[in-house]
């Protein structure tokens, strides 16, 4: 696959990276949309260079499941609130 | 009252009259009917106004309170909806062409259902950016919400019909989603409180969601009391949403009495503290001063996380929309229909990298 070889940015100079995951997808994506979609996957790039720079500890990438609180039912009863 | 000094009011003064028989909550609805037919023509807030319903359902909270009921702490207060929220018998648009054709909802989502339950009175759905994924509610087949206090400025995105249709006094109340800031970013454009709650604490069970690991619904009003106590009626446990907090839920309305007094404010400095005007950095600091915030915060990694936010949504979203991105490309807001795309042909390369950030 072209991005395992090249890398996503040059897949996108390139113009093969969106034409061949849009294959993968099945998605046929219209002639007057190709530019757009391309810009908008340029944008993405930069957006994520910081982000790929970041080095992620093995420990992390197991992501963590946000519950702020312990597990105790309570559910909303109307009327109890005075105004 | 008249209808000026009906509308004037906030929620919490509203239930009190209604509760209290001092107001009618059919004048309320009245009053807030004859805002939107005044001024909706202009500002485009409303894509569905449930006019004969909520005359009905106002008349039946007037019924119940001329029993002895107690109809609950929202009283005779409208609302409206953004048009994401299920209406039982009306059809979930979510700002699209493509959703249009679909059955009414048979049911309400979780926060209408709530609100209705302690006595709020829904009056409409409001407009969107498509599918939520704008920040201007300049949408393509509904229209242009435009922002009551200078109609040549957006009302900002993408639950603008909601921020909007508070800031014109057409309801005291009104639901939104947030993903990115689509609550946010709508109340500061249009000079009303929204409220994004922590994830999980309020369901969003009968919403047509967004980016599901980061969507959040929550209230607009005029008033920060409003905005608690609609809050209180919404938090709490649903099993129609997977990720709901089964916290118990802690009510914050009875909490405002007590001021800024025990609370630790800090005001954050790094990245909130560059790229502002510097009329919104002369706001922050009165806000600061009022509650008695000396402290500079720093949160590390917040543009990361932002930068995280932008593509895990651009992925989800794509994700979500990917039958109708093959079916009907050419249906969608053109200003939204790119981003889909290039966020679906993304999904993988980055969105992992995100989620860990």
């Amino acid at each position: 696959m072209v991005c395992r070889l090249k890398g996503l940015e040059d897949c996108v100079a390139e113009n093969g990276f969106l034409e061949t995951a849009a294959e993968m997808m099945g998605l046929a994506i219209p002639a007057e949309n190709i530019e757009g979609v391309r810009m908008n996957l340029e944008r993405m790039r930069e957006m994520a260079k910081p982000l790929m720079a970041v080095s992620i500890a093995d420990e992390v990438e197991s992501a963590s499941v946000f519950e702020p609180g312990v597990f105790e039912s309570s559910l909303f009863k109307p009327g109890v609130f005075e105004p | 009252m008249t209808r000026e000094e009906i509308l004037a009011l906030d929620a919490v003064a509203i239930a009190d009259a209604v509760r209290g028989g001092r107001l009618r909550a059919r004048e309320v609805v009245e009053a807030s009917l004859a805002a939107i037919r005044a001024r909706d023509r202009e500002l485009n807030c409303f894509t569905k106004v449930l006019e004969a319903q909520a005359l009905a359902d106002a008349d039946a909270v007037d019924v119940r309170i001329a029993a002895g009921e107690d109809v609950g702490p929202l009283a005779g207060v409208p609302f409206a909806a953004k048009n994401l929220f299920d209406i039982a018998g009306v059809t979930t648009l979510a700002g699209s062409k493509i959703l249009a054709g679909n059955a009414p909802a048979e049911r309400d989502a979780t926060a209408v259902a709530r609100l209705r339950a302690a006595g709020a009175v829904l009056v409409g759905a409001t407009n969107m950016d498509e599918f939520a994924y704008g920040f201007v509610t300049e949408n393509a087949h509904y229209g242009v919400t435009r922002n009551p206090h200078d109609t040549e400025r957006v009302a900002g995105g993408s639950s603008g019909g909601s921020a909007a249709a508070v800031a014109a006094g057409m309801v005291p109340l009104a639901l939104g989603s947030d993903t990115n800031g689509s609550i946010r970013v709508p109340a500061a454009f249009c000079g009303v409180y929204g409220l994004k709650p922590t994830y999980g604490r309020v369901s969003r069970a009968g919403t047509f969601l967004f980016a599901a690991s980061l969507d959040h619904v929550g209230p607009f009003a005029r008033s920060v009391r409003d905005v608690s106590l609609a809050f209180d009626v919404l938090q709490g446990y649903d099993a129609r949403d997977p990720v709901c907090s089964k916290r118990a839920a802690e009510t914050v309305f009875g909490e405002l009495e007590h001021g800024a007094e025990g609370l630790r404010v800090g005001v954050l400095g790094g990245y909130f503290a560059r790229g502002g005007v510097p009329e919104v950095f002369a706001a922050v600091e009165r806000v600061a001063k009022a509650v008695g915030a000396s402290e500079i915060v720093e949160l590390d990694g917040v543009e990361l996380a932002r930068t995280a936010a932008f593509l895990i949504t651009a992925v989800e979203g794509g994700n979500l929309h990917l039958d109708r991105l093959r079916t009907r490309p050419g249906d969608f807001d053109p200003a939204v229909v790119e981003r889909l795309m290039a966020g679906r042909a993304c999904a993988g390369c980055l969105v992992c990298a995100g989620a860990a950030v």
